[in-house]
């Protein structure tokens, strides 16, 4: 149950870099967010047990560059070109380090 | 959860055609099936476009595919019931669909997305889509209509199996 999610081509950076991700442009329905570092945001493939989720949503890992950032959540978004999520306990920002 | 799986496709070339199934799972006739989540992105370039997409629903006859066979998403798990096929067949899976069928179509999620940010269903609980077994009816992502860009598509389902 605790295995990471399966690896896509599209959870990293393709090749150089030309799109950085509006705002406002949420996951889902977006399937990944490039924001303005090249980083690849978008969720994991593991299903996460209710208690940990937000009411009512299904959450998911969330995936930098392809790597788990050990954060749980239902939504991804850019939003003043900060990277948002949303979890059980809100909406956190990226701090470049960590979601606070 | 357990017993989850994905079907999808990977940087492939479609082919340039109203209607095709990008990824199909039929059910076969000893579980149901519920479908947890969608998605489409292209990484053939960076140039803004929009495209509609759809989950729906087909009975015979069948799309004709490149066979897939389910991945498992927790390596403990069994592998699915589900096996690769090419003909969209009862308990197969396949993706990139060549050919889309004569089999109705019933739509059940409408949507458009710019392929530059890519496509992701995730529905809430109560909104998964369950195929019965011996449903008759496969259950896939549809390109309406094709790509302005036809390389480079990755495509593909996740879903559970029941019972």
């Amino acid at each position: 149950m605790n295995n990471a999610s399966p690896q896509f081509p599209w959870m990293r950076l393709q090749g150089e870099q030309q799109h950085i991700t509006e705002s406002y442009v949420s996951v889902p329905p977006a399937l990944m967010i490039t924001d303005e570092r090249g980083a690849v945001w978008t969720l994991g493939f593991m299903t996460q047990p209710r208690w940990k989720a937000p009411n009512g949503e299904y959450a998911f890992d969330v995936l930098r560059n392809g790597f788990d950032t050990g954060e749980v959540a239902s939504r991804i978004e850019r939003r003043n070109n900060r990277i948002r999520i949303f979890t059980r306990d809100g909406w956190k920002n990226w701090s470049g380090m960590s979601f606070i | 959860m357990a017993r989850e799986y994905i079907v999808g496709s990977l940087n492939v070339t479609v082919t340039n055609a109203v209607d095709l199934a990008q990824a199909f799972v039929n059910p076969g006739t000893t579980q149901s099936l519920e479908f947890l989540r969608a998605w489409a992105s292209q990484a053939a370039n960076a140039t803004s476009a929009q495209q509609t997409v759809a989950l729906r629903t087909q009975v015979t006859a069948f799309p004709t595919l490149t066979s897939a066979t389910p991945r498992k998403t927790k390596l403990l798990d069994p592998i699915s019931q589900i096996t690769g096929g090419t003909a969209g067949a009862a308990g197969t899976s396949g993706v990139n669909a060549s050919v889309a069928g004569a089999g109705t179509k019933s739509e059940i999620i409408d949507d458009n997305f710019n392929v530059l940010n890519g496509y992701l269903w995730v529905p809430t609980p109560r909104e998964t889509i369950i195929m019965n077994a011996s449903a008759a009816s496969g259950f896939g992502i549809y390109f309406p209509v094709a790509p302005t860009t036809l390389t480079s598509w990755s495509v593909g389902l996740t879903f559970a199996e029941l019972g």
